[in-house]
């Protein structure tokens, strides 16, 4: 699978996302999208089962917006919403991992943003993690979740346990700092090197860009 | 034999009991040592506190013949310390493995091809070259653990302290765990459950309990 320049990924996708917000749905919009079904054309099947995942939480202000304003409105916010996200899986979709601490590190950003912005993903990450174990652990020792004050007190020590566990891992994290002498500083090895496949999405966002906004 | 570090009187009392007390160690120059004793002894803050990560403790720390008194103190000496945890996986700093284990050098103001030079070689001294290019987080927790290890050994440190190094490894691994370390000239304090490993590695161990080390 190609894989896009991180730098030029986080550039154009916040443009591609900023554009599609503060306008109403054109066509136009698709030109990129289909850009990137290009390059991610055999993991398609899996992007579009993690949009399908999405919808569930955007149907509801789907439906939200339905009942405040009007049907037009509802489904121009519902579909632009989508394709926002729809543009974002697709083009960090090949990525190695950490391709938004990767796209800062070679934007420049402060260091000290760039670090934490790292560490807070992992952090995320290894939570998520903790909770996928601890879900499997209530299903392997046979709990079924009901309206009962037993259900709400385990749902209490859960949250509770993986608040101790960040506190822990914060802990430790602050333990490999010192005995790895950081420096608020995270060294990374990419180089800003701009493919074919980068130039192409470029020139798919700037068309849309000049199509919708100049012309 | 010169002297690497030692404890005097060393005592950790947390906030309702005593862990330890009396702990007095001299650990020579190339020397290996093991200590072992129940959980929750206070192995891993032993540890620590030579590590420079704890220092509420009672007693005195000496590293190469100087009295540590402060974190400031101990500072000069950080980069001759290597410590590696019990749990690795908040020990890495960034996300692939080749760059976390140039992390320490690119951190001295080495440059970033001597220093991917000299990751590659550490990698494949250790047998895990193939690993070079993927995300740390993916990998086992036996592969976690050899590099973070490749991680301390590239700072070249005069002293290694290892918390159950072995801890997630398989026999193979561990094998060639052991074989490294044998190789390895530097003064080692080492933290383990697995007797096999120890017996194979350090001439002197010690037992852990709240009088003190007892030599075995």
């Amino acid at each position: 699978m190609k894989t896009f320049n991180p730098a030029i990924s986080l550039i154009l996708a916040f443009i591609f996302s900023l554009l599609v917000s503060f306008s109403t749905f054109d066509v136009i919009y698709l030109l990129p999208i289909f850009t990137l079904f290009y390059y991610v054309k055999k993991h398609l099947r899996a992007i579009f089962k993690k949009l399908l995942f999405l919808n569930l939480f955007i149907f509801v202000l789907f439906l939200v917006l339905l009942i405040e304003s009007s049907l037009e409105e509802a489904l121009n916010v519902y579909i632009r919403t989508n394709v926002i996200i729809l543009f974002n899986l697709c083009v960090f979709y090949s990525s190695k991992g950490y391709d938004i601490v990767r796209g800062l590190c070679l934007l420049k950003f402060p260091d000290k943003f760039t670090s934490s912005t790292f560490f807070t993903l992992k952090m995320i990450e290894s939570l998520t993690s903790d909770f996928k174990n601890i879900k499997t652990t209530l299903k392997a020792r046979g709990f079924k979740a009901n309206s009962s004050m037993f259900t709400y007190y385990t749902f209490g020590n859960v949250l509770g346990m993986l608040f101790v566990k960040s506190i822990r891992k914060s802990n430790s994290l602050k333990d490999s700092f010192i005995a790895r002498g950081f420096d608020g500083k995270i060294y990374l090895n990419d180089e800003f090197k701009i493919s074919k496949v980068d130039y192409s999405l470029i020139f798919a966002v700037a068309l849309t860009v000049l199509l919708k906004v100049v012309l | 034999m010169s002297c690497s570090f030692n404890l005097k009187e060393v005592a950790y009392k947390s906030e309702t009991k005593t862990l330890f007390e009396n702990i007095n160690i001299n650990v020579g120059h190339e020397e290996k040592v093991a200590i072992i004793g129940s959980n929750g002894a206070g192995k891993s803050t032993l540890l620590k506190i030579i590590a420079g990560l704890q220092f509420d403790y009672q007693g005195e720390l000496h590293l190469f013949h100087n009295h540590i008194t402060s974190k400031k103190e101990y500072e000069k000496f950080r980069s001759d310390i290597g410590y590696l945890p019990q749990d690795v996986s908040d020990y890495f700093l960034c996300p692939t493995v080749i760059e976390d284990v140039m992390f320490n050098l690119r951190a001295k103001g080495q440059t970033k091809e001597d220093a991917y030079h000299e990751a590659v070689l550490m990698l494949e001294s250790l047998g895990i070259s193939h690993l070079k290019d993927r995300i740390i987080y993916e990998l086992s927790g036996g592969e976690q653990k050899i590099v973070a290890l490749a991680g301390i050994l590239i700072t070249k440190p005069k002293i290694i302290l290892l918390d159950e190094p072995t801890n997630a490894l398989d026999t193979e691994a561990e094998q060639m765990i052991i074989k490294l370390l044998n190789s390895i000239k530097k003064s080692m304090v080492i933290v383990s459950h697995h007797k096999s490993f120890i017996d194979s590695l350090a001439p002197t161990v010690y037992k852990l309990n709240e009088n003190g080390l007892e030599s075995i």
